[in-house]
């Protein structure tokens, strides 16, 4: 029987490792060739690339941090466009940017701070629903749901073996 | 808690009591142990009160209470270390109390509450005059020996501030603390220790695996008001699980609990599914295979317990005996 007082949770029931594995692999698909101008230009900085640093010593994977940039690149182009998220015209071509920016940029400087954070809190609370849950709460503690994802459903442990994008000499897209 | 249900098992009528006389007392005794070790005082009062009324009982039915006259003098001493244990100004919060321990028989505890109050003046004064001539510093004596009792290590280090206006309840449960402040009133009192127990006991055989806990603190207010409702709306804990959620009741919630005892159930079964329901992300269908489970495991019948324990309570004795003040009155009425 499991501890119910015991410091450190356990796994949760829905996971399962293959599971994950496809998911990422699904990121990794889905994001190749989608936002490449904006990549070349954080990859050929240096200080974007410390940062990076930072994000693999606390377990971030590539696929993380690309679907960080991918997040953020969204955001920014919609801001750009004014599209408004708040009437179905918008979230109509909202639903079609993934596929129109793969020549956009954006300064480095866009890359950091509290809304790049938030890129990648964004991006953990979109892995709940993949991985099969329902957020039901309308307020949610985000340092939470990234706490679960770390510690109950291994997100921070798994990849595709590669070497990184994010540090020198530069790596390449895992084979997927 | 259990000990509760099973005083009221054992005293609830005059012919229960004539069944097993000896098991009543020592179940009232115990819970009074079960008090002190908590550091609340007039939940202490009450038990111990009613022990010593059930000892003239027993003795008249011929049984031996020797032990149990020992036993209580026992918890007057050890009364007495832990008001000379906790901080000072706890105990001055129950200064009030001096002529109730009187009343009662609490010698030690009562020579205890004022020394630490600063009236060793009036200990003096009051000791018969033939002591006063042998032994001029018994009560200093006293306490000193007091202090050096085992008792006195293992009685707890705090009072729970029974003088508040709110009281503060918490636990911690699969990564989730529960935390319930509730009006130091008895049917708020009731209420939150019905809560938690059946919390604690729905979650006890639980798996952790099966949930994914998406908050790590629910906090809840329960309060009784002229305007509250008999049972509250739980539809905030919905959309306010990170808030504290106010549950306020009807006032005199006590009598409402004793009279309405299934919709009371009702409530709790329902707190618990809109609390489950707020806290996790699991899909619902997967939640609802597991209240189903639990159900069949009869986890709900303990878990409501507590909710009997209260109606028992208040059936044993009375609604009033775990205030403060109900014990300050009683002795002053005494007086006049």
């Amino acid at each position: 029987m499991t501890s119910t007082t015991g410091l450190k949770p356990p796994l949760h029931r829905k996971f399962n490792e293959a599971q994950s594995i496809k998911h990422i692999r699904n990121r990794y698909r889905g994001m190749k060739g989608k936002f490449d101008a904006q990549l070349a230009v954080l990859r050929a900085d240096d200080a974007f690339l410390e940062r990076c640093k930072k994000l693999y010593a606390d377990d971030y994977k590539d696929w993380h941090i690309l679907s960080a940039i991918f997040n953020r690149v969204m955001h920014l182009e919609g801001l750009r466009r004014g599209i408004d998220l708040g009437t179905k015209e918008g979230q109509a071509i909202y639903k079609k940017l993934p596929d129109q920016v793969n020549d956009v940029t954006f300064p480095v400087s866009a890359f950091d701070g509290s809304e790049w954070e938030m890129s990648f809190t964004m991006h953990a609370i979109t892995c709940l629903a993949t991985y099969g849950f329902e957020p039901r709460t309308a307020l949610m503690r985000p340092e939470l749901a990234v706490r679960f994802l770390r510690d109950r459903m291994r997100h921070f442990e798994l990849d595709i073996p590669h070497q990184p994008l994010f540090v020198r000499p530069l790596g390449d897209w895992p084979q997927v | 808690m259990e000990a509760v249900s099973a005083a009221h098992a054992s005293l609830y009528s005059v012919d229960k009591f004539h069944e097993n006389p000896d098991r009543g007392l020592f179940i009232v005794m115990l819970i009074a142990w079960f008090e002190l070790a908590l550091g609340r005082i007039a939940p202490f009062l009450a038990w111990h009160h009613f022990s010593k009324m059930l000892l003239p009982q027993l003795e008249r039915l011929g049984y031996d209470i020797k032990k149990q006259r020992e036993q209580l003098m026992l918890q007057d001493g050890c009364l007495a270390c832990l008001l000379l244990k906790v901080p000072s100004d706890e105990v001055h919060e129950l200064r009030d109390l001096a002529d109730a321990f009187d009343r009662i028989g609490l010698f030690m505890g009562r020579v205890a509450l004022l020394h630490v109050c600063g009236e060793r003046e009036r200990i003096r004064d009051e000791l018969p005059d033939e002591v006063k001539k042998v032994e001029p510093n018994a009560p200093d004596e006293m306490i000193a020996g007091l202090k050096k009792q085992p008792a006195f290590d293992e009685a707890p280090s705090n009072l729970c501030r029974e003088t508040r206006a709110v009281c503060i309840f918490q636990t911690s449960l699969l990564g989730v603390t529960y935390t319930i402040r509730c009006r130091n009133q008895i049917g708020p009192i009731f209420i939150a220790e019905s809560i938690l127990g059946m919390i604690d006991a729905a979650l006890a055989t639980a798996n952790w695996e099966n949930f994914a806990f998406i908050v790590d603190e629910l906090r809840l207010f329960i309060d009784e008001t002229a305007d509250g409702t008999n049972p509250p709306s739980l539809e905030s804990i919905e959309y306010n699980v990170l808030s504290e959620v106010n549950q306020t009741w009807r006032a005199d919630v006590v009598k409402w609990i004793h009279d309405h005892y299934t919709e009371f159930e009702e409530y709790l079964h329902l707190l618990l599914a809109a609390v489950i329901t707020a806290t996790t992300m699991d899909p619902w269908d997967d939640l609802k295979t597991e209240l189903t489970q639990w159900h069949k495991t009869g986890v709900f019948s303990r878990a409501l317990v507590a909710a009997r324990n209260s109606i028992a309570f208040s059936d044993l004795l009375g609604t009033k005996s775990y205030d403060l003040n109900h014990w300050i009155k009683a002795a002053a009425a005494q007086e006049v």
